[in-house]
């Protein structure tokens, strides 16, 4: 059988990605300490009309160690300038390829990104800490200014930190950032605030 | 969620808060509207995963219902009653069917489920950002109005 493309579906980054011509993915788990790898796959078949699940775990392709990704996380150009942030948390969006062995992947996430009273720039993660929908800034009537799940009605504070008696448990994950040039450049995985 | 070894444990760990399951439809032929189908099914699926990240908390997307284009009409509307009174089971307290093709609109109506008919985009040779963007772009549809029937509840 010819495979035509294989469309993988990275359940880290959630993000579908599709390799054509290929006939091995592999996919590393950089946070997990196991190391674990786990393959998933769609096959289609000449046409596009044939479709199969398999799943194969362990299975792993010889990879030239230099094009692993580097252990922890890069940090991402928002082509933001860091001068047009405010006091309004604000949706910035970026995306970055990831090389993972033979293969480059497209990921685009977002954050909300603010400066607080002394300036310092506070970049949250949008993923709500109860089941993982995303959050809004301002977006529902009720209460304004602060972060709001359309889920099951989480709230969060400007700053993240979870609003009692709702859904959530925990404060919003962090992006940790860094100025260059004035562009303000965000880490593409967002670390826990322990509370 | 996903239907996923991981995830399914969450789902079943936290079924009242995932009311909503998204599914779905596509249509499966083995002639030359095999071209569609395949694309369809990728764009379908990309707008799918797509909703099912923002709400991830309160969907589970099914794996894909298929059905062969060479189902007769009774056919096809058994094959859907059976999917929505298996799921309906007091599972699911709101079914989200999405697919491309029109026929499903009146047999959707018919059992009292919301099905999104998304207009088909030809995806060869797009490339991804390209078809990122316009995925984006139907999904910013489809999210208020999902907003919407849970504020009706
Ligand atoms: S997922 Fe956000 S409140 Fe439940």
């Amino acid at each position: 059988m010819i495979i035509a493309s294989i469309d993988y579906f990275d359940y880290d980054e959630n993000v579908l990605l599709t390799k054509t011509g290929g006939i091995g993915l592999e996919k590393q788990d950089k946070q997990q300490v196991t190391r674990r790898q786990f393959l998933v796959y769609t096959l289609m078949g000449v046409g596009g009309f044939m479709l199969s699940s398999i799943t194969l775990p362990n299975l792993r392709f010889a990879a030239d160690p230099v094009l692993q990704p580097k252990e922890g996380s890069d940090l991402i150009n928002t082509n933001l300038k860091v001068d047009e942030l405010t006091n309004e948390p604000k949706k910035v969006e970026f995306s970055f390829k990831q090389k993972d062995g033979w293969y480059e992947k497209e990921t685009t996430q977002f954050a909300w990104v603010y400066k607080d009273e002394n300036g310092e720039i506070i970049a949250h993660s949008p993923v709500c800490k109860h089941l993982g929908c995303n959050v809004e800034w301002n977006s529902s009537e009720n209460h304004p200014n602060m972060y709001f799940c359309p889920c099951h009605k989480g709230l969060y504070y400007k700053d993240g930190e979870n609003v009692p008696n709702t859904p959530p448990r925990a404060p919003l994950d962090r992006y940790d950032y860094e100025i260059r040039d004035g562009y303000l450049y965000l880490s593409t995985r967002a670390k826990e605030v322990k509370g | 969620m996903r239907w996923t070894a991981e995830e399914a444990v969450v789902y079943l760990q936290s079924k009242e808060y995932i009311d909503t399951a998204l599914i779905p439809i596509i249509s499966i032929s083995f002639d030359q509207k095999g071209i569609d189908s395949g694309n369809d099914n990728e764009w379908i699926q990309r707008i799918s995963m797509e909703i099912e990240k923002q709400f991830k908390g309160r969907i589970l997307l099914l794996p894909p219902l298929s059905y062969a284009t060479s189902f007769q009409k009774e056919q096809r509307k058994n094959w859907f009653r059976l999917w929505v009174e298996s799921l309906n089971n007091n599972v699911f307290k709101h079914l989200l069917f999405i697919g491309t093709e029109d026929l499903w609109v009146s047999v959707a109506e018919e059992f009292d489920c919301k099905y999104f008919r998304i207009p088909s985009v030809p995806l060869r040779h797009l490339d991804d950002p390209y078809k990122w963007t316009m995925v984006q772009n139907q999904v910013k549809k489809l999210l208020p109005q999902i907003v919407e029937m849970w504020h009706n509840d």
